[in-house]
Order: structure tokens, then C-alpha cells, then sequence
């Protein structure tokens, strides 16, 4: 039986995230990483994908990202939860350049996955399946690529909660605790925003979490491990798909400030309440 | 990190720490609460230059400031948004805006019964076919319907005809918003909210979601429109009028990504309001800064009622 030849693209060289995936596919039987893309970080290009994405953020992330030591930064993740995860899935190193480096895989910086460097790059590789990781925009003919697919994990249930900000989103939507339709959902990428065919989803209950801030905590293990549980299900051909009829779910987009605030208020409120 | 960093960041820690805050914070309710109050008391201001003026404009203008004076309550300047009621304050407000609306686009004679407005409507419509080319015929619906109440079966006929002239699919397919567009959404959400009906709610609704993506993603600080006039006060104004329709949407719908687009738009809108000086005498006899200054107005006190009643 032949392996299942993956390409990973990611957003930066030293994405925990991204590193996981690929460690975790290379040490997956019947799986082979043929090739890694990162975007290069200082491009005119990714400048301008990053601020149409951030607009005035943009200075506070070049701010924590170049300058800020990493142990006064507000890590997303915690320490602890990235220990564990690196010994979970053995992997030692801190950039994917390394990681492909040791391990004969081909890895490249580019400007975007749109771009024909990138198109050029992945069409040799002659991929099955392309692991999407960040939230950059795809066009038809990346999409069209992979024999079988590009798959990304989304940080909200699918077909629900799409777009951005759906870890806030689903509190500000519900009454209780129970209610709060937090998780992740495994999905083919298609041109529209995140509704391309399901494969899995899994939720993440908030019991005993202190506030907001605990859940990216929650988030990442989970994300590695859905990822993790759709790779094999390709692999041995047991995926079963639903697809996304267009009218089920809603587009969301970044809260304003004061509706975060409402929803950080409302589940600290709601998970005092549950104590 | 090398030591140049740990250097770079040591030094400019103070200086850029702060500005990122203060960017990240963006606009603050209370920089909305100092101009609210700043545009109020420059319009009392103006009340008695405009009552010495015996023009016909000032005189409709007149009768709207006094009947904005009467509203003390509301517009008093040492109130915050907590302990605003909302009440027939706003409601009446509403209306009022409406009469400068209809002040600008000067929608012809004084209608007589509800079947006459009916008939001068569906006739604007099929005759002249709101478009492009006739930009103000929507606005002329708008104020004209605002203000009658029809029957079922002739809420039923004009929301059709609206949704037949400019079919939903365009809608879907639309890539720059037409100038005064946005009196079409607004009449279809007047007629959807006195006889609720699914077709109607089915056309807001795709149309409201293309307005929403565009509002979102573009984050224009001023918006351009398909046939906008040059004049950047009358572009925020249509901009104002968007805003007003995505808070308008979100109450009757019972949507909050529609009052936050609202809150985001109004944000961006912030500097532009902060540079209309409706004191200074050229601007006396501006009735697009008034109709500017109105609309923030309304806007403000509709995202915080809104925002309010979220449980």
C-alpha cells in the first residue's frame, strides 16, 4: 500500500501548531511528508495579507513577535500545556526548518500559497492531501492541487459558527454554560469561508475553566488531535463527509471591544455561577 | 534573542507599550459621549441664528430645532447613555431626521390620504424605475412610505415591486453598493416590520449579509458608492444610513453581528465626525452636516440601547 503523500503550509517557521502537525505526520505510519511551506515574514506581500487581516493590530503583533522576550510575552498557550504536547508528540525542535532539515523533507519560504513559486513548489511534490494551517486566504488553484483535498482545522463548530472570533461568538448566543457551542471542526477548504465538506467535530466542554483566557489551552490539543484523527481516517480511506448546505450556518467577523468584553464578562460570570 | 533586541526592546518598551494600547483600545464610548454632547450643544447654539432667518428652509428647520428643544430630557448634555431611557424621545427623533431627509430631497407636494401616497409610490416606481441614474426616487419611497401606514395587501404589493426592481440576485452579485441604495433596505425593513413576511425577510436577509461582508472586510472609514457624488459629508451620510439599517436589522432580527459591524463603523466614523463644525458660519446652511450631525446622534443612541438589552 502506497503512503499518503502530505504538504503542509504554514504561517511562520516556529508555529507550535504547525510544528505538531508535522511531527506528528512524520511519525504517522503510511503518511509522508513530501514538503513544508512558511511564509517568509518580511515580504511586501505578506505585509499587505497581514494588514487588509490585522490593519491597526499589526503593530502590536510585529511588536510581540520581534521584540518582546518570550517569557514577558502573554504566551496564548500555556507552558505547561506546550511541554506536555511536546513530549506527547517527542518533538525537540523549535523551528519546522530544523524539524524538515533532519528529516529529508523539502521546506520552503514563500510569499503566500498563492503565489507561483508556492503553485510550482507543491505541484512537483504531487501531494494527496495538503494540511492547512493559518488563516490565509486559498484561491481555486491551490485548492485544486492535492489529489484528495486541502484540509484545515476551524477554531468553531462548523456549519454554525464560520469566520473569525467563534471562541467569543457562541457565548455572547447563549443563555448557559451547557449551551455554549465552543470546539473544532475538520473540513476540505473550498473557495467559500470555511464551508467546504465536514469530516470531524469535536467540542470542548468549559468546566472548570476560570475564565477566556484558559481556553487556548483547550483549543490546541484539541486541534493537533482532530488533525491527527483525519489524517488516518484518509489514510485508510474511512472518512465519511458531510457537506455544508450554504443557508446553515453564519459568516462571523473580529468583535468589537466592548461585545469581547460582554462575552470574557459573561462566561467568567457564568462559569463563577457553575463553581 | 540577541542582545540587540533585548536592547531595542528595553529602549523603545515605553514609548511603544503605550501607543499600542491606546491603538488596540480604538475608539472609547466616552470620546462618542464628548462629541455627542459637543454636536448637541453646537446645534442649541445654532438655534438662534437660524430662528432669525425667515427663509423657507429655516423655517422647516425651525420648526425641527424647536422640536428638538422640547426633547430636553434627551438631548441633555450632562446625561450619559446608562441612564438614557429609551422612550418616545427616540422614537420621536426618528421621525425628525426623516423630515430633514425629506427637507433635502423636497419629495414634491403634500399627500392627502394613505391611497394617494400608495398610488404616487407605485408610480415613482414604474415609471421611473429607481436606479443608478435616479438615485433620489428611493429616498422619495423611503420618506413617503416612513410616514403612512398602508393596507396588507398594499405592503404586500410595494414590497414586491421594490423586490422585483432590484431583483435579489443582484444582491449576491453586487461588487460596489449603489449611491442611496440604502433607502431600498430601509423601506423593505419599515414594510418587513408592520407586516412581517417571509419573502421580504428572505431578501433582507441576503441582501443584509453582502452589506455585512462589505462593511467587515473593507473597513472603509468613509465608503464609496456606485454614482456618489463628490461631496464626502453626503458619502457619510449614506454611510450613516448603512449603519443605521445594520442596528435597525440587528434589533428586529435579533442578530449582534449587525450591531457590531454598526459599532465598528461608527468607530471609524469617529474622526470624520470630530471635523464637522456645524458653527462655522459656511456650514450654517449645510443641511448635509446637520443631517450628518442627526444621524451619529441616532446611531449612538441606537448601538447603546442595543448593546444595552444584551443579556
Amino acid at each position: 500500500m502506497s503512503s499518503l503523500k502530505v504538504v503542509i503550509s504554514t504561517p511562520v517557521d516556529d508555529n507550535l501548531y504547525s510544528l505538531l502537525v508535522t511531527k506528528m505526520c512524520i511519525d504517522e505510519p503510511g503518511v509522508q511528508v513530501v514538503g513544508v511551506f512558511s511564509l517568509k515574514v518580511w515580504s511586501i506581500s505578506r505585509l499587505k495579507v497581514e494588514f487588509k487581516r490585522l490593519r491597526k493590530s499589526i503593530l502590536s503583533k510585529v511588536w510581540l513577535k520581534f521584540f518582546v522576550p518570550k517569557n514577558q510575552s502573554n504566551n496564548k498557550v500555556s507552558n505547561k500545556i506546550e511541554s506536555d504536547l511536546r513530549h506527547k508528540y517527542e518533538l525537540t525542535n523549535s523551528s519546522l526548518k530544523a524539524l524538515c532539515g533532519g528529516n529529508n523533507i523539502n521546506f520552503i519560504k514563500t510569499d503566500g500559497p498563492n503565489n507561483k513559486e508556492t503553485i510550482s513548489f507543491v505541484t512537483k511534490l504531487e501531494p494527496d492531501i495538503i494540511l492547512s494551517i493559518g488563516s490565509v486566504i486559498l484561491k481555486d488553484e491551490f485548492i485544486g492541487l492535492p489529489k484528495k483535498g486541502v484540509l484545515n482545522v476551524h477554531m468553531g463548530i462548523l456549519p454554525e459558527y464560520r469566520g473569525i472570533g467563534v471562541t467569543e461568538w457562541p457565548i455572547l448566543d447563549s443563555d448557559s454554560l451547557e449551551t455554549i457551542n465552543l470546539g473544532v471542526t475538520l473540513h476540505f477548504v473550498e473557495r467559500g469561508v470555511d464551508t467546504g465538506p465536514i469530516l470531524l467535530k469535536k467540542t470542548i466542554s468549559l468546566k472548570g475553566l476560570k475564565d477566556i483566557n484558559d481556553l487556548e489551552d483547550k483549543y490546541l490539543p484539541l486541534m493537533v488531535d482532530t488533525m491527527h484523527e483525519g489524517i488516518k481516517m484518509i489514510r485508510d480511506n474511512k472518512q465519511s463527509q458531510m457537506i455544508q448546505s450554504s443557508s446553515a450556518g453564519k459568516q462571523f467577523f473580529y468583535l468589537h471591544n466592548r461585545l469581547r468584553e460582554k462575552a470574557e464578562n459573561k462566561l467568567k460570570e457564568l462559569l463563577k455561577n457553575d463553581r | 534573542m540577541t542582545v540587540i533586541q533585548k536592547i531595542f526592546y528595553k529602549l523603545l518598551r515605553p514609548l511603544v507599550e503605550p501607543l499600542i494600547k491606546k491603538i488596540e483600545e480604538g475608539v472609547l464610548l466616552k470620546d462618542h459621549l464628548r462629541e455627542k454632547n459637543r454636536l448637541y450643544s453646537e446645534l442649541n447654539l445654532h438655534l438662534d441664528e437660524l430662528f432669525k432667518k425667515k427663509s423657507t428652509e429655516t423655517s422647516s428647520l425651525e420648526r425641527i430645532f424647536a422640536y428638538l428643544r422640547s426633547e430636553g430630557e434627551f438631548f441633555d448634555s450632562n446625561h450619559d447613555f446608562n441612564s438614557l431611557k429609551v422612550s418616545k424621545g427616540i422614537l420621536d427623533l426618528d421621525g425628525t431626521f426623516l423630515e430633514i431627509e425629506g427637507l433635502i430631497s423636497k419629495p414634491g407636494d403634500q399627500l392627502h390620504s394613505n391611497r394617494e401616497a400608495f398610488d404616487q409610490i407605485m408610480d415613482l416606481i414604474k415609471r421611473n424605475k429607481p436606479s443608478i441614474e435616479k438615485p433620489n426616487s428611493y429616498r422619495e419611497i423611503y420618506i413617503i412610505s416612513s410616514s403612512i401606514s398602508f393596507s396588507l395587501q398594499e405592503s404586500i404589493e410595494l414590497s414586491d415591486l421594490l423586490m422585483d426592481n432590484f431583483h435579489k440576485k443582484k444582491w449576491e452579485a453586487l461588487k460596489s453598493l449603489d449611491w442611496c441604495l440604502s433607502f431600498l433596505l430601509l423601506t423593505l425593513l419599515d414594510l418587513h416590520k408592520k407586516n412581517p413576511r417571509s419573502d421580504t425577510k428572505n431578501y433582507l436577509g441576503i441582501a443584509s449579509e453582502r452589506l455585512l461582508k462589505k462593511m467587515e472586510i473593507r473597513q472603509d472609514v468613509i465608503m464609496d458608492f456606485r454614482g456618489q457624488p463628490k461631496d464626502k459629508v453626503q458619502r457619510a451620510i449614506e454611510q450613516s444610513r448603512y449603519i443605521y439599517f445594520l442596528l435597525e436589522f440587528s434589533s428586529v432580527f435579533n442578530d449582534i453581528r449587525f450591531l457590531n459591524a454598526a459599532l465598528k463603523a461608527n468607530d471609524r466614523l469617529y474622526g470624520f465626525t470630530t471635523s464637522i463644525k456645524t458653527r462655522v458660519k459656511n456650514d450654517l446652511r449645510n443641511p448635509f452636516k446637520l443631517l450628518f450631525s442627526f444621524y451619529y446622534l441616532i446611531n449612538l443612541n441606537k448601538q447603546e440601547s442595543l448593546i444595552k438589552n444584551i443579556k
